[in-house]
C-alpha cells in the first residue's frame, strides 16, 4: 500500500491528527523562553490546549452533520472593529509624539535626519546616501519647507497605516470562503495590537517599514494572479532587500519543489509554474534596474565576510549584524497571545484556507518555513527578519481566531469571556505602549539644541568646539540635534581619533591621567560631553562618571552635558539651563 | 454614481483637505500649507486610484480600493521622482510639479485605455453620434 492511500484511509487520517497534535504540543512547550517559571508555563500550555479544544470541537460537530446554527457577529460589528483597529493603530503610533515631543522614537531617527538634510540641500540623493528609492518621497514635502523630523515621522506613521491596508488586502486575496471579510478585519486588529510591530515602529526602521506594505501587496496581487505583483515585488526589494529575502527564498524553494515533481512525474511544467519563474526573473531584473548591483554586492560581501552568521562578527559588532532589534525570546513573549492560533493556522492550513498543493497559497507555508529558519538561527539580520515573521504569524492566526470566536459564541457566556479576552489583549498592548520610554527625552534634546550653532556672536558653542558622546546609543541624536557639527562618537564619524582600546581605557580604567592624555589628543578644543539619562541610570562606567564630576577640567554645563576645557585657567563658571 | 453619494464623497474629500491644510499650517505659512494640501491627492491618491480602477474592474471592496489607491500612488511617486532625479541629477520644485502632473496624466490615460475609452473604434462611434446629433 502506498503512502498516499495510507494517508487517505481512516487510520492514516487519525495518525496525521495525532502527529499534528504532538507537534502543536511540543511547539507550545518549546515556544516559551527558558527563564519562564513552571507555573506560567503550565498556564500557557493550558491556554494553548483550550484554544485547540474550542476550535477542534466545532470540526467534530461538522462531521456528525448536526452542526449548530452559526452565530457570527454581523457586518456592522466587523466594520466597527476595523475602524477601532485603524484608530488604535493611528493613535498608538501618535501617542509617543504627544507625550514625549518631536523625537520620541529610536536610534535611527538621527541618521535619517542627516540624510534628509543632505538630500534637500543638494537637491539630489547622491552616492553618499544609499537606497535611492526610499528617500525620493521626501522631496515634495521637504521642498515646501516642512521640517525634517516632521516629514520623516509623518511618512513613518503613514507607512504603518498602509501596512494595515496591505495586510487587509492580502487576507482578502486568500481563498477564505465566505469569512474573508471578518478574517481580514481580525488580521488588521492583530496588527494594530502587535507589540512587535509597535517595537519595529519605535526602533525607526524606516526603510524596512516602507518595504513591508509593498511586499504584502505583492503577495496579495500574486494570489489574485495579477501581473502588477512583479513590479511591486521589485520595488519592495529595491527599497529594502533583506526584507524581501524570505519571500525570495520561498519562491526559490517553491520552484525547486515544482521542478522536482515535474522530473519525477515526467511531465512538462504547468502554466502556473512558468508564470512563477517569469515573475521571479522579471522581479529580479526590475530590482537590478532600480538599484544597480550595489545592494546585491553589499549583502554578498556581508554574507561572505561572516559566512552568513552574525556570531562570526567581532563581539561589539554582533548586535549590529543581527539587526539591532529585540531578541527572539522577547519577540515570542510579545506574541504569546496569538502564537497558539498561528500554530494551529499552520498545522491545519488546509482546513482554514481552501488550497491544493499546486496552488499559489502554498507560498504562505513555504514563506513561513523560510522565515522560521531565518529567525531561529543567528543569521545576518536575524532580528530584522522577525518583523516580517510577525506578520506571517498574524496572517496565519487570523482564520483560527475567527473560528475560535465563532465556536465560542455558541457557548453560554461565551461573548462575555470573548470580550474579556479581547479587553485583556488591548489593555496589555496599551500598557506596553504607555510604559515605553523614548531613547532621548525632550529635555535632553533641548540641552543638545543649545549647542547648535546659528552663526551669530551669541552662539554658546564656538566654531572649533567639539561635542562628544561616550555611548554609541546617543550617536545620531547628538550629531543631529547639535546641528551636524564636529562630533566625537565611538566608532563612527571622522572626528573620532581613538581606537577601541583607547575607548575602553576612557570608559573603564582607573587611571585619570590617561583619560586626560586621551582628551589632549583633540588639542586645544573645548569638548561638550553628553551623558544621557539611560546611561546615567545604568552606570557601567562609574569611574568615568566620577572623573567627569570631580576633575577640575570639567564643569557641568547642563543636567546631561559637561564642558571639558583643556586649560584650567580657561574654565568657565557653570551655566544653569 | 448617485447624486447623494457624490455629495457625500465630496464632503468627505473637502473635510480631508481642510484637515490637511490645518495640519500643515502648524509648520508652514498659509500659502505653503494650501499648496501642499491641494497637492496631496494628486501625489498620494488620484494616480493610484485610477490604476486600481484600471486593473481591478471588480472584486474589491471600498477599503481595499482606498488602500490600493494609496499604495499605488506612493509607488508611482517614488518611482517617478526617482527617475527624474536620476536623469537630471538635480531635482527642483518645478521638476517635482512636472513629475506629479506626468504621473497623473499617465494614470488617467491607463484608466481610459483600460475602459476602452481611447480605442479608435470607440472614438469614431462617439464622433459619429455627435455629428448625427448636430445634423
Amino acid at each position: 500500500m502506498g503512502l498516499v492511500s495510507a494517508i487517505q484511509s481512516g487510520t492514516g487520517q487519525r495518525a496525521l491528527k495525532a502527529a499534528s497534535f504532538l507537534i502543536y504540543l511540543t511547539a507550545i512547550v518549546l515556544v516559551l523562553p527558558g527563564f519562564i517559571s513552571w507555573v506560567h508555563r503550565l498556564i500557557f500550555i493550558g491556554y494553548g490546549l483550550f484554544i485547540l479544544w474550542v476550535i477542534r470541537d466545532k470540526s467534530a460537530n461538522n462531521k456528525s452533520g448536526d452542526a449548530d446554527p452559526e452565530i457570527i457577529p454581523g457586518k456592522n460589528f466587523w466594520t466597527a472593529l476595523l475602524i477601532f483597529s485603524l484608530l488604535y493603530l493611528f493613535l498608538g503610533r501618535l501617542y509617543m509624539f504627544i507625550r514625549y515631543g518631536a523625537s520620541p522614537l529610536g536610534y535611527d531617527t538621527g541618521f535619517y535626519w542627516q540624510y534628509f538634510r543632505l538630500i534637500i540641500i543638494n537637491g539630489n540623493i547622491g552616492t553618499a546616501v544609499g537606497s535611492h528609492l526610499t528617500y525620493s518621497s521626501w522631496f515634495p514635502l521637504g521642498f515646501l519647507g516642512l521640517p525634517a523630523l516632521t516629514v520623516i515621522h509623518l511618512l513613518h506613521v503613514f507607512h504603518q497605516l498602509l501596512t494595515a491596508g496591505a495586510l487587509y488586502f492580502l487576507l482578502r486575496s486568500l481563498p477564505l470562503r465566505k469569512y474573508s471579510f471578518p478574517i481580514s478585519v481580525l488580521g488588521v486588529f492583530l496588527f494594530a495590537l502587535s507589540i512587535n510591530q509597535f517595537m519595529a515602529f519605535w526602533w525607526m526602521f524606516y526603510k524596512q517599514l516602507l518595504a513591508i506594505p509593498f511586499l504584502l501587496l505583492a503577495m496579495g496581487l500574486f494570489f489574485r494572479r495579477s501581473i502588477i505583483a512583479i513590479p511591486v515585488a521589485g520595488l519592495a526589494a529595491a527599497i529594502h532587500l533583506s526584507s524581501a529575502i524570505p519571500l525570495g527564498l520561498a519562491l526559490i524553494i517553491f520552484i525547486t519543489i515544482q521542478l522536482l515533481i515535474c522530473v519525477a512525474k515526467r511531465h512538462l511544467p504547468e502554466k502556473e509554474f512558468i508564470y512563477l519563474i517569469l515573475a521571479g526573473l522579471l522581479g529580479s531584473i526590475l530590482f537590478i534596474a532600480l538599484k544597480g548591483t550595489a545592494d546585491i554586492h553589499y549583502y554578498l560581501t556581508l554574507f561572505l565576510k561572516y559566512k552568513g552568521l552574525a556570531t562570526n562578527a567581532r563581539s561589539w559588532e554582533i548586535e549590529q549584524i543581527r539587526g539591532l532589534f529585540i531578541p527572539f525570546t522577547t519577540f515570542r513573549l510579545n506574541a504569546l497571545f496569538y502564537l497558539p492560533f498561528a500554530l494551529i493556522g499552520i498545522l491545519q492550513l488546509r482546513r482554514f484556507i481552501e488550497t491544493r498543493l499546486t496552488e499559489r497559497t502554498l507560498l504562505i507555508p513555504i514563506t513561513f518555513a523560510a522565515s522560521l529558519i531565518l529567525v531561529s538561527f543567528p543569521f545576518i539580520h536575524q532580528t530584522r527578519s522577525l518583523i516580517f515573521f510577525d506578520l506571517l504569524l498574524i496572517i496565519l492566526a487570523a482564520a483560527p481566531i475567527f473560528h475560535f470566536i465563532k465556536n465560542f459564541r455558541r457557548e453560554r457566556h461565551g461573548t462575555v469571556l470573548l470580550g474579556l479576552l479581547c479587553f485583556g489583549f488591548v489593555a496589555f498592548t496599551s500598557r506596553v505602549i504607555w510604559n515605553h520610554e523614548p531613547q532621548l527625552y525632550a529635555a535632553e534634546a533641548a540641552e543638545l539644541r543649545v549647542l547648535e550653532r546659528q552663526g551669530t556672536a551669541e552662539d554658546l558653542r564656538k566654531i572649533d568646539d567639539y561635542v562628544m558622546v561616550v555611548s554609541s546609543l546617543y550617536t545620531p541624536w547628538a550629531y543631529a540635534f547639535t546641528g551636524f557639527g564636529p562630533t566625537i562618537v565611538p566608532g563612527w564619524l571622522t572626528w573620532d581619533k581613538w581606537d577601541l582600546k583607547m575607548w575602553e581605557e576612557f570608559w573603564f580604567k582607573a587611571n585619570n591621567d590617561r583619560r586626560l592624555q586621551l582628551l589632549q589628543m583633540y588639542g586645544d578644543h573645548v569638548i561638550y560631553i553628553f551623558i544621557g539619562e539611560h546611561q546615567l541610570k545604568q552606570v557601567n562606567t562609574p569611574r568615568l562618571k566620577e572623573f567627569i564630576e570631580t576633575d577640575p577640567h570639567f564643569t557641568r554645563f547642563s543636567p546631561h552635558i559637561w564642558k571639558y576645557t583643556p586649560h584650567l585657567q580657561d574654565t568657565d563658571s557653570p551655566t544653569n539651563l | 454614481m448617485k447624486k447623494s453619494q457624490l455629495k457625500k464623497i465630496s464632503a468627505i474629500f473637502a473635510l480631508i483637505l481642510i484637515g490637511l491644510f490645518l495640519l500643515f499650517k502648524t509648520w508652514l505659512p498659509d500659502r505653503g500649507a494650501f499648496l501642499l494640501a491641494i497637492g496631496m491627492p494628486f501625489l498620494y491618491f488620484l494616480p493610484g486610484f485610477l490604476i486600481t480602477k484600471a486593473f481591478f474592474r471588480s472584486g474589491l471592496d471600498q477599503i481595499e480600493t482606498i488602500f490600493l489607491a494609496l499604495l499605488f500612488s506612493l509607488m508611482l511617486s517614488h518611482l517617478g521622482i526617482y527617475i527624474v532625479e536620476e536623469t537630471t541629477r538635480q531635482i527642483t520644485r518645478s521638476g517635482i510639479a512636472f513629475t506629479v502632473i506626468a504621473i497623473n496624466i499617465l494614470a488617467a490615460l491607463t484608466y481610459l485605455v483600460s475602459r476602452k475609452q481611447l480605442s479608435p473604434a470607440r472614438l469614431l462611434t462617439r464622433l459619429r453620434s455627435k455629428l448625427y446629433k448636430h445634423d
